[in-house]
């Protein structure tokens, strides 16, 4: 055997149990949830019946899922865009400015991260309780009685209070992100750009920014993703999707396992295929030239 | 080579899984040295464990060639599901119609249900159950659903607030009923609230047969044409959103309809933030931790008539056990089946506050000791009881359609305001003609 031989069969033997892993676990039940999309099917073990794309045609005139596509829409920019500006910005006043207790605060940031999504859900129960919530609670103490409100009640506002709270449970995951790629930031750019006469915030935006832009993309993918799956357990543990908070995937879980697994894996298929092209548009758009130190 | 190294390496994975498969296939042998194995599966709810175990073993006595092997899961869909999938079955099953896995109506609809006719034909079943269609889910005058336990479900309040000589005087017409509710809304309080919007199954059972009998609640859950365009219809749609508007509903009501917060919309009622609510008998041991012991009873009231001369009702919530029809042991979980009906098996079940719809129920519930299970059960005595399955249409042909969204979801949008009750009661009417056009083909329900 020569060693070249010998080399590539080491490198297959090491990878082949991820791969197989993968193959089993990921790449086959995928393929099988896009082929149980076209069939008919009550549960995984009932008999199922060709449909062609009868599952994909009622999808298109089912009002709830149409709802829950225009909430995931929702959800993936709002919580984005907020989650990200706050990042941002908690960041870059923890890296750049001599906060005291800067790490406090970073612990601080990070915990919701490491609270599962249960303890979020049941925390912001007791945080949105209409009578003797938090909020209604700190609301009336400091004397703003009018702002009380039936935060997972009020079909108003009931979707910006699921955000926020996802919003919160975000930010310090992303925050510690930005931290590491601010960090690496080489001190002499700032140095001299100060020597210049460059404000901070000219500075943020002509050095920072930039300089952090491949980890703000690479975020953008998590964002797409984590959202979709987040809100599917928040909204599951809380309102479940009434007063028009469904989301795809709570939609697809609660059709999929209730008798219609087929119509369920068609839901799965596309919020797969929405998800894929999201972030491979997000991906596109954010395309600029890497600047490097 | 690497073609080689990788068929071998599928076929480990392969072969390991097969294995892991099979390992657990032993557990499905019928006998287990010369005993008879019979698998008796579980919901985990709100009737506690006890009563299932007590009721094992006494059949275990009776039978000592069976070995009851009891397993009770809160997920019971999906560990049943799972093992389906490999093939497996139990041989008796706990789970009821309604819930939101549709699970024992996707195993109705796949015909993985036993015909259960001779069971029923050899206990003493109370004659209305065993005509249901709960039981006679198809109706093709086969059974295959056996009701276990029944009980009264209407409106929950507490009799140390609501009653004669107390703060408000029980009502026992509609008219009654809001004018409680205007009386409570001066001092403060709501007349009514509700768990969850599903909770109003059985007040929907009741409005139903309360506005046009039998035959129009039998109608409306099988799925007739036009019953939401008639009077009767419009009737109950003008009840529940009246029940539901802001002039009588718990404010917090349905920021906390939901599966985490449903508790505290209970705790409104044990508070006196709210009057009435729909309920069942296991409320009081739900909440018994939060209910004071001085100054809160809870009574049961069945629905308000129509008007003074008119007949009183009451929703009677029922919960199924069954075979499936690839159970390895089928002849001894029907006598398990029969055992729950036998003198032994009614009297273990009413220790533990169970009633089984015998044909003599309501003397057996006479004789039993002063208690909760007694006074519930006295609303029979000035009300009619409301029962029924939902019927059987071509699920696979609307798989857009969840019943339980369009009839009960809709509530939390009423009572919020988002929609008026027109749209709630058109909504219905549209889903109601659309299911009425997509019937079970003939055959497969035979």
């Amino acid at each position: 055997m020569t060693k070249k031989k010998a080399k590539s069969i080491f490198v297959f033997g090491c990878l082949a149990p991820a791969v197989i892993l993968v193959c089993v676990f990921m790449v086959y039940p995928t393929i099988e949830v896009f082929r149980t999309a076209f069939f008919q099917k009550s549960n995984f073990v009932a008999e199922e019946t060709f449909a062609g794309l009868f599952n994909f045609q009622t999808l298109l005139k089912d009002t709830t899922f149409i709802e829950s596509i225009q909430n995931m829409i929702l959800y993936v920019v709002l919580i984005t865009l907020i989650t990200m500006t706050l990042a941002i910005l908690f960041a870059t006043l923890l890296t750049r400015e001599k906060i005291k207790g800067s790490n406090l605060f970073r612990v601080i940031f990070y915990i919701p991260n490491i609270l599962s999504i249960v303890v979020v859900a049941g925390m912001f129960s007791a945080i949105y309780a209409p009578t003797n919530g938090i909020l209604n609670t700190f609301l009336s103490m400091i004397g703003l009685d009018g702002l009380r409100q039936q935060w997972l009640g009020n079909p108003d506002i009931i979707n910006y209070s699921i955000i926020a709270a996802l919003v919160w449970q975000a930010i310090g995951y992303y925050m510690v992100m930005y931290m590491s790629a601010m960090t690496s930031i080489p001190e002499n750019l700032y140095e001299a750009a100060s020597l210049e006469g460059a404000s901070r915030v000219k500075q943020f935006f002509m050095i920072t920014l930039p300089l952090i832009w491949n980890n703000i993309r690479t975020t953008l993918t998590f964002f797409v993703i984590s959202t979709i799956n987040l809100s599917f357990m928040f909204i599951q543990l809380t309102t479940d999707g009434s007063l028009a908070t469904e989301t795809p995937l709570n939609y697809m879980y609660n059709t999929a396992f209730a008798g219609k697994y087929g119509y369920g894996m068609a839901i799965g298929a596309i919020v797969f295929i929405i998800s894929f092209l999201l972030s491979a548009l997000i991906n596109k758009v954010t395309e600029r030239d890497t600047y490097e130190f | 080579m690497k073609k080689f190294a990788v068929l071998m390496l599928t076929l480990f994975v392969a072969f390991s899984l097969v294995a892991c498969g099979n390992s657990s296939e032993d557990e499905t042998g019928k006998t287990e040295g010369e005993q008879r194995v019979l698998k008796v599966d579980l919901f985990s709810g709100g009737n506690g464990e006890a009563v299932f175990t007590a009721l094992a073993e006494a059949f275990e006595e009776a039978h000592p060639d069976v070995d009851v092997q009891v397993r009770i899961e809160k997920e019971l869909p999906d560990v049943l599901n799972r093992e389906n999938a490999t093939g497996q079955y139990s041989d008796v099953v706990y789970y009821n119609l309604g819930q939101p896995s549709q699970y024992t109506e996707t195993q109705l609809l796949n015909h993985e249900v036993l015909d259960i006719t001779d069971v029923v034909e050899a206990i003493d079943i109370d004659e209305d159950y065993a005509n249901s269609r709960i039981v006679q889910y198809y109706g093709d005058g086969k059974a295959y659903l056996l009701p276990l336990k029944t009980t009264p479900a209407g409106f929950f309040y507490n009799t140390e607030l609501v009653g004669e000589g107390k703060e408000y005087p029980l009502p026992t017409t509609w008219e009654e009923f809001w004018e409680v509710g205007d009386m409570a809304k001066e001092d403060g309080r709501a007349l009514f609230t509700y768990p969850t919007a599903g909770y109003f199954d059985n007040t929907y059972n009741a409005l139903l047969k309360q506005a046009g009998g039998e035959d129009f609640l039998f109608d409306v859950m099988n799925w007739k044409e036009g019953v939401w365009d008639t009077d009767e219809g419009k009737q109950v749609i003008d009840i529940i959103s009246k029940l539901v508007s802001s002039d009588y509903l718990y404010e917090s009501t349905v920021a906390q309809a939901n599966n985490t917060d449903f508790i505290r919309n209970q705790q409104a009622v044990i508070d006196g933030d709210a009057l009435f609510m729909p309920n069942g008998d296991w409320i009081v041991s739900e909440m018994a931790d939060t209910t004071p012991e001085e100054g809160f009873h809870w009574g049961l009231l069945p629905l308000p008539a129509m008007d003074e001369n008119s007949e009183r009702y009451v929703g009677s919530m029922t919960e199924q056990i069954w075979i499936p029809a690839q159970a390895a042991n089928p002849d001894d979980a029907k006598e398990f089946l029969k055992f729950i009906f036998s003198e032994e098996g009614v009297a273990i079940m009413a220790e533990n506050g169970n009633v089984v719809p015998t044909s003599d129920y309501m003397e057996r519930v006479a004789a039993m000791e002063d208690g909760y299970t007694k006074e519930f059960f006295s609303v029979y005595e000035d009300a009619t009881p409301a029962f029924a399955a939902v019927g059987v249409y071509d699920v696979s042909a609307l798989p857009d359609f969840d019943r339980s969204a369009v009839v009960y979801d809709q509530i939390n949008d009423l009572a919020a305001g988002t929609i008026t009750a027109d749209e709630y009661r058109q909504s219905l009417a549209d889903a109601w003609a659309e299911v009425a056009a997509h019937p079970v083909e003939a055959e497969a329900a035979e």
